[in-house]
């Protein structure tokens, strides 16, 4: 074969493969713009039974990728600890598939709880912040850190990456503003 | 039973009045007037003031004072709070608050300044008789009425504690009807009624100012027909003031003073829960406001009450001026109550709309119009609902509390909305006619606080999913952005490596051959 065949075919290549690959991906953005995913909607749903403590025990990195998973990888519903039974029991009404018992490996349904963190203890390191999913840490490097109690889900991320241990785990606190009337006897 | 008497249609429709649906005729029993001779006992402050930090929502708020600091009397503790004596704070700490169920709230704890405070209470009397200021006052308050509203902490004394500067905010301009409400229906609670005995002219003056402030059409001022000491005291003074106010009587029917009841009686609209009386030109203020207005133009905030000592079992029932902040216990102590502590079962509020306390010692707030000591009983317990109807036929805001009870107790939320849950108003006339005995009303409170936990909770869930949605983005644009330093990095290497590489290639070769002949054998 003379050089000039030999830069031909090569030259041929790259043309092709250039073509194709414009071709694949006027394809793929097209279809993403015409026909919106599908399961979009199912997911948004599935999203708004899920607790939103994303704390990641289900195994994905928070809620939303979660309902992800259980609409396009068929991921088992039982596999959040935090919702607990009526999240599965709501998950399984909606989709239409039988109720599942807690898979325990994931973790267990705790009672509702808030992260404190012992103020005089903290050394500022930021390492907390950068855990909490839902921002709910707030300080400064350095400086001392506090947890807003209100936007807290519990979600125990918070707890490892402390090098000094001072983030505590508590029931949140009975206020004013959220006791509620017990229910009459019958 | 044998406390009401369901014979009320017959003295209900005066020729001006309208009545409203349902109702119990009770016994006023108002045992706080019935035996003393002086209608309002004023009270020294008690070593200690416990101011919780609450809004209206309950929500706590930040204080605006330090440990050890010390205070004057009207000085702002936190936003809407006022000191109520002159004093140094000892702690701001969560403390015990008058609830239903014994629970806390962060609170200022005042230790009072006792000869710095008698001080204050003289200088306020000598103000108070001062009657040559009053016209100047009030066209001074008429000019900038904010000032006075927001420096006096002024809300609502008819129980709900609405602040009186929102409730005026949201009805100038288009008032035509403006309500003093002095109607004072429920048993035991005898504060209005002592007050307008004592205080009539200050009143009075009071009314007078939210006429011209509101620039209503016209005025009425509400008081039940049992109270005619106070309807004499009322009409007369109401003769000293320019502004026209119709002194209406009208019958006593609890619960006539709720501000839906007396507005239908008064007016025969009917105002839906979710709807404002200022959406429909009227506004309702409780007598005890318009007397703290007249205060408050006069420069003395609100810091203190009435409260009615009553029920079967108080030795000594009176009615009390006490400061908020004063606890159950220290009020009893000092009205030789004492013995009722521990023998009897102590009620906030009056019998039906009240609540029974775990502990006298919380500290009265604006809402606290009685203290009841009653024996302790043994509750009957529920039966069955026999479906007489009678809990329907004297429900005021037309429910069907029967059937809301049952969806109330299965927490069936929905249908407890399509029964109109929420326009019940918790007077207790339910429970006291129905013959099972059935805490009919509990579970209201029961349904309404669920509800509004559910929506609280939604609410926090929302956020919490909007918050994790921001993280991720902001954590995918960090990480975006550093891989695009680094491959900046890379390229700008690459870049101007190709003489450096050269030149470390030779080296790394000289390097190598050195090394071999070097090495030995
Ligand atoms: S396990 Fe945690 S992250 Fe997973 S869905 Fe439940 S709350 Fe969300
Ligand atoms: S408590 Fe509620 S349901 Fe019962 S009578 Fe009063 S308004 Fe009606
Ligand atoms: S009054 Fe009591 S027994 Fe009668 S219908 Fe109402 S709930 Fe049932």
């Amino acid at each position: 074969m003379s050089t000039f065949g030999v830069i031909a075919v090569v030259a041929l290549t790259i043309i092709v493969l250039i073509a194709m690959g414009a071709l694949l991906s006027y394809l793929s953005r097209t279809g993403s713009e015409k026909h919106a995913d599908p399961d979009a909607e199912l997911i948004e749903a599935v999203n708004a039974v899920l607790p939103q403590t994303q704390c990641a025990q289900c195994g994905y990195p928070g809620c939303r990728p979660y309902a992800q998973a259980i609409i396009k990888n068929d991921e088992p519903i039982n596999r959040c600890p935090p919702g607990g039974e009526q999240t599965i029991e709501q998950l399984s009404t909606l989709l239409g598939t039988p109720v599942l018992a807690l898979d325990t490996s994931c973790g267990q349904q705790k009672p509702e709880q808030v992260a404190v963190i012992k103020e005089d203890i903290c050394i500022g390191c930021t390492l907390c912040i950068v855990a909490c999913p839902v921002d709910a840490i707030v300080g400064a490097a350095k400086l001392m850190h506090t947890v807003i109690a209100d936007e807290c889900t519990g979600c125990e991320l918070c707890i490892p990456p402390c090098p000094v241990d001072c983030i505590d785990l508590i029931q949140p606190e009975q206020t004013a503003a959220s006791w509620q009337w017990p229910k009459p006897a019958s | 039973m044998g406390m009401f008497g369901k014979e009320k249609k017959a003295c209900m429709q005066g020729p001006l009045l309208f009545g409203f649906h349902g109702g119990l005729q009770l016994q006023p029993n108002k045992r706080a007037l019935q035996n003393s001779t002086d209608p309002i006992t004023e009270l020294e402050a008690p070593h200690e003031l416990v101011i919780p930090l609450l809004d209206y929502n309950k929500n706590s708020i930040a204080p605006q004072v330090e440990l050890n600091q010390h205070v004057n009397r009207g000085q702002l503790l936190a936003a809407g709070i006022i000191a109520p004596a002159t004093g140094q704070v000892m702690a701001i700490e969560p403390r015990h608050i008058i609830h239903p169920e014994t629970i806390k709230a962060n609170a200022v704890v005042l230790e009072v300044d006792k000869a710095s405070d008698n001080q204050s209470v003289h200088m306020a009397n000598q103000a108070n008789h001062d009657s040559t200021a009053w016209d100047t006052q009030l066209s001074a308050f008429l000019n900038m009425p904010d000032n006075v509203l927001q420096q006096s902490a002024l809300y609502g004394l008819g129980g709900a504690g609405f602040p009186t500067a929102s409730k005026l905010d949201a009805a100038l301009g288009g008032i035509q009807t403006l309500i003093i409400n002095a109607a004072e229906c429920e048993p035991e609670i005898a504060c209005d009624e002592a007050l307008m005995q004592t205080e009539a002219t200050h009143i009075a003056r009071g009314i007078d100012a939210l006429v011209q402030l509101t620039q209503c059409r016209h005025c009425l001022l509400a008081i039940e027909d049992s109270m005619p000491a106070a309807i004499d005291a009322m009409s007369a003074a109401l003769k000293s003031i320019n502004a026209q106010v119709k002194l209406t009587v009208i019958p006593t029917i609890y619960p006539t003073g709720a501000e839906s009841s007396l507005i239908q009686t008064l007016t025969g609209r009917f105002i839906p829960h979710n709807e404002k009386p200022s959406d429909h030109g009227i506004v309702c203020f409780n007598v005890a406001t318009a007397y703290a207005l007249y205060q408050a133009i006069g420069g003395k905030a609100l810091d203190s009450r009435v409260v009615s000592l009553g029920g079967s079992a108080m030795p000594n029932p009176l009615n009390v001026r006490v400061r908020f902040g004063s606890s159950v216990e220290a009020i009893l102590l000092a009205t030789g109550n004492a013995s009722v502590i521990n023998t009897a079962r102590l009620r906030a509020g009056g019998p039906l709309s009240g609540f029974d306390l775990d502990t006298p010692q919380v500290p009265i707030t604006a809402q606290t119009n009685a203290l009841l000591a009653e024996p302790c009983i043994t509750e009957t317990p529920a039966q069955p609902c026999i479906r007489c109807g009678e809990c329907s036929d004297v429900c005021p805001a037309k429910l069907l509390p029967q059937q809301l009870h049952w969806y109330a107790m299965s927490d069936d939320h929905e249908k407890c909305q399509q029964l109109n849950l929420d326009a019940c108003i918790e007077c207790g006339c339910c429970d006291l006619v129905c013959p099972a005995s059935i805490k009919l009303t509990q579970s209201f409170r029961y349904a309404k606080s669920k509800a509004k936990h559910i929506a609280q909770h939604q609410q926090k869930t929302l956020d919490a999913e909007q918050r994790f949605a921001l993280h991720e983005a902001r954590v995918a644009k960090r990480k975006q952005e550093k891989a695009h330093a680094i491959e900046q990095r890379k390229q700008s290497l690459k870049a101007r490596s190709k003489p450096q590489s050269d030149q470390i290639k030779a080296a790394l070769e000289r390097a190598k051959l050195s090394a071999k002949s070097k090495k030995p054998r």
